[in-house]
């Protein structure tokens, strides 16, 4: 079960720490001055758009820092490689290395300087929007990454869509008729989505749907009938799972006291689940919304390959099986700025949901 | 009985099917409420007097349910009439103050929303004029600053303030009867007066029938006009407050009355034993175990609720009509 507070405070632990190393301890909360009076001006000054503001460049501050560790990281990637890097390029060239071939591409490269020294001029250049060449096509990589991402952010946001579309939904109603027939039904596509592993799930689909009734096209990347099985494959796991989470929160907040109050001043059955339930319980659920986000960009990776869809992932797998270091570098990297970005909007939509975070932290 | 009463509880039973078996949390309560007038519902923690305030309003959910009875209001049985009617009834002729101000308002919405919503629910007033009326009334509570508390959230007010902004709620349709469960347990001993004299202040400008569920029994002497005690998910006495605090029948109401510290009294005596498990009840007098004044008679079957004086009811096999308050006193 995961209840609201646990999530916060999570979130609150690990932002306390980048906020207090950023910007020294946070000032004492006027409001919990010990009851009776309140100070009324104190957190009615600003108005909530500038406190969604300061929280934005307060998460901006902490991505910066996340970044920058992604980025050493990246960087080790090569250097960790089994061998010596110029060898691996001349290798991947397929040239068999001399001596001086060796030495003069090191000296090109710069990898005699020391390694803090090759880490600044890769990270100027990685600002600088350069992330090398590709061994295999020999075209910059971040001009390769680029132009495959569409592909892979369509895939990724009609997994997405199918699963809010359809754990939503679910989860809501096997939370208000429990024990009944959905609530089994969604029980039991969740322990299936748990368990079945995408490239099996991907692979019936196309057995089902593109060989025997050949309904839906299996391969490639064209119109929306493209996208169905892809985007199931991708989605149904994470969507059965979520509609499980959603139904527990809402449980949750369905035996609140402030539910029975609801119904107690007479509101429609509508109103008490639609808003007084469903904002409460969407709270934590939507920071796993986020984190499945990445979840579902890493998971495109193997449908990708299944359906031969275009995509990032599969040009990242072709990378790997060709061992091309620069493509792999930079899909990590890059991945990480997407997976990095996709938290902060999770925490700035939690500032338009949750009151609390918006007026405590803002200030 | 001077007036017509305002609501009518006849039988009411209500039970909680668990797995360890039968909770029967009511147990055939009946008492009613004049216009007007202020209720006290006395007893111990777990004594059924929450589940009867829920049971009144038909908010009991699963495992629990009201086996039987009849809650009459303006000529209609709320346990029979459709959810639709029933709607209607709650929050606007009978309205509800729960214990805890902290989890009773919904931490995501503003108190104007809250307060709103209630109006718009039960009128065909516009939002403008639910928010303006909304406003009156968190100002007739004594709320500082009404505007600016309309766009607070909950955590944002100290909970005395909760509290009031939930009597806003309660009265913002002018119920006829207005149910409040342990109002003032989750607050501070001054904040306790300050609500207290605020609901006695309020009932006395609309008139409203008050049902004051509470464990506090100075509480009760000061401000009620009857009296009922619970025990065990049955009422076992139930009289004006005069007669419950001068000429208290039952045991367990005298036993009740010993054990609270009063001005001028030597000794406080606590009541033996344990309130009795609402699971699996006894067949004879739920109080039997801690009785002082047990007998064999009281062995037999539970005592009936009946009238041993004017306007004063008891539920003992050792009160005699004529003389109560005597039955075995030594």
């Amino acid at each position: 079960m995961i209840s609201t507070t646990k999530v916060l405070s999570l979130r609150e632990g690990s932002i306390q720490v980048v906020l207090f190393s950023v910007y020294g301890p946070r000032r004492p909360n006027p409001l919990k001055n010990g009851g009776g009076e309140v100070p009324w001006l104190l957190f009615l000054s600003g108005s909530w758009r500038a406190a969604v503001g300061g929280y934005f460049l307060k998460r901006l501050v902490f991505l910066g820092v996340v970044m920058l560790g992604v980025s050493i990281i990246t960087f080790g990637l090569i250097n960790l490689a089994p061998g010596d890097p110029a060898e691996l390029i001349l290798r991947s060239g397929g040239v068999e290395p001399t001596r001086e071939t060796l030495e003069a591409l090191r000296k090109e490269l710069g990898l005699n300087a020391p390694l803090y020294v090759q880490y600044g001029r890769w990270l100027w250049r990685v600002l600088h929007g350069d992330l090398g060449k590709s061994f295999r096509t020999g075209r910059p990589v971040a001009e390769e990454i680029l132009s495959r991402f569409p592909a892979t952010l369509e895939l990724t946001c009609a997994a997405m869509v199918l699963m809010v579309c359809l754990a939503l939904p679910a989860g809501i109603l096997s939370a208000l008729y429990r024990h009944a027939f959905l609530d089994h039904l969604s029980r039991l596509s969740a322990l299936l989505g748990a368990s079945l592993p995408g490239f099996w799930l991907g692979l019936v689909l196309i057995y089902f749907f593109g060989v025997k009734l050949g309904v839906l096209p299996v391969m490639g990347r064209g119109g929306p009938q493209h996208l169905v099985l892809p985007a199931v494959t991708l989605g149904f796991g994470m969507a059965a799972v979520y509609a499980r989470i959603l139904r527990a929160s809402m449980l949750d907040v369905l035996g609140q006291d402030y539910i029975k109050v609801a119904r107690a001043k007479g509101l429609k059955e509508k109103w008490v689940i639609g808003r007084h339930a469903l904002k409460n319980a969407l709270l934590p659920t939507v920071t796993l919304l986020g984190m499945s986000f990445g979840h579902l960009l890493g998971g495109a990776v193997i449908v990708e390959t299944i359906f031969a869809w275009p995509g990032v992932g599969k040009f990242a797998v072709d990378a790997i099986f060709n061992r091309d270091y620069p493509v792999i570098q930079g899909y990590v990297l890059f991945m990480a700025v997407v997976f990095v970005l996709v938290n902060l909007l999770v925490d700035v939509s939690y500032v338009f949901l949750d009151p609390r975070i918006r007026l405590e932290r803002g200030k | 009985m001077s007036s017509a009463p305002v609501l009518k509880i006849k039988n009411l039973s209500t039970y909680f099917y668990t797995r360890l078996g039968v909770i029967k949390a009511v147990d055939r309560v009946s008492f009613e409420v004049e216009p007007g007038k202020l209720l006290g519902l006395v007893g111990e923690s777990g004594c059924g007097k929450s589940v009867t305030a829920l049971s009144i309003l038909r908010l009991i959910e699963p495992p629990g349910r009201i086996l039987s009875g009849e809650v009459w209001l303006n000529g209609h049985d709320l346990l029979k009439i459709p959810p639709g009617q029933l709607r209607q009834v709650r929050g606007r002729e009978i309205a509800l103050v729960f214990q805890d101000p902290l989890t009773s308002l919904n931490p995501v919405l503003t108190i104007g929303t809250q307060l709103a919503e209630t109006i718009v629910s039960h009128e065909e007033v516009s939002r403008a004029e639910a928010r303006r009326r909304a406003v009156e009334l968190l100002f007739r509570l004594g709320l500082p600053d009404p505007e600016r508390l309309m766009r607070l959230y909950p955590f944002q007010l100290s909970g005395g303030m909760r509290q009031r902004v939930m009597m806003a709620m309660a009265i913002s349709m002018r119920p006829k009867v207005l149910i409040a469960d342990e109002p003032t347990t989750a607050l501070d001993v001054t904040v306790q007066a300050q609500i207290l004299a605020e609901l006695k202040r309020l009932q006395e400008e609309m008139g409203m029938a008050i049902i004051l569920i509470t464990h506090d029994l100075g509480v009760v002497a000061a401000m009620a006009d009857e009296v009922a005690v619970m025990y065990a998910g049955s009422i076992v006495e139930r009289g004006s407050v005069v007669q419950i605090f001068d000429r208290p029948a039952h045991p367990y109401t005298r036993a009740l009355l010993r054990s609270v510290p009063r001005l001028g009294k030597e000794e406080l005596v606590p009541i033996g034993g344990q309130p009795p498990a609402l699971l699996n009840l006894p067949a004879h007098c739920a109080f039997l175990p801690r009785c002082p004044e047990a007998h064999t008679e009281c062995r037999g079957k539970k005592p009936e609720l009946r009238e041993i004086g004017p306007d004063h009811a008891a539920a003992c096999h050792r009160i005699s009509r004529s003389c109560p308050g005597e039955a075995g006193r030594r």
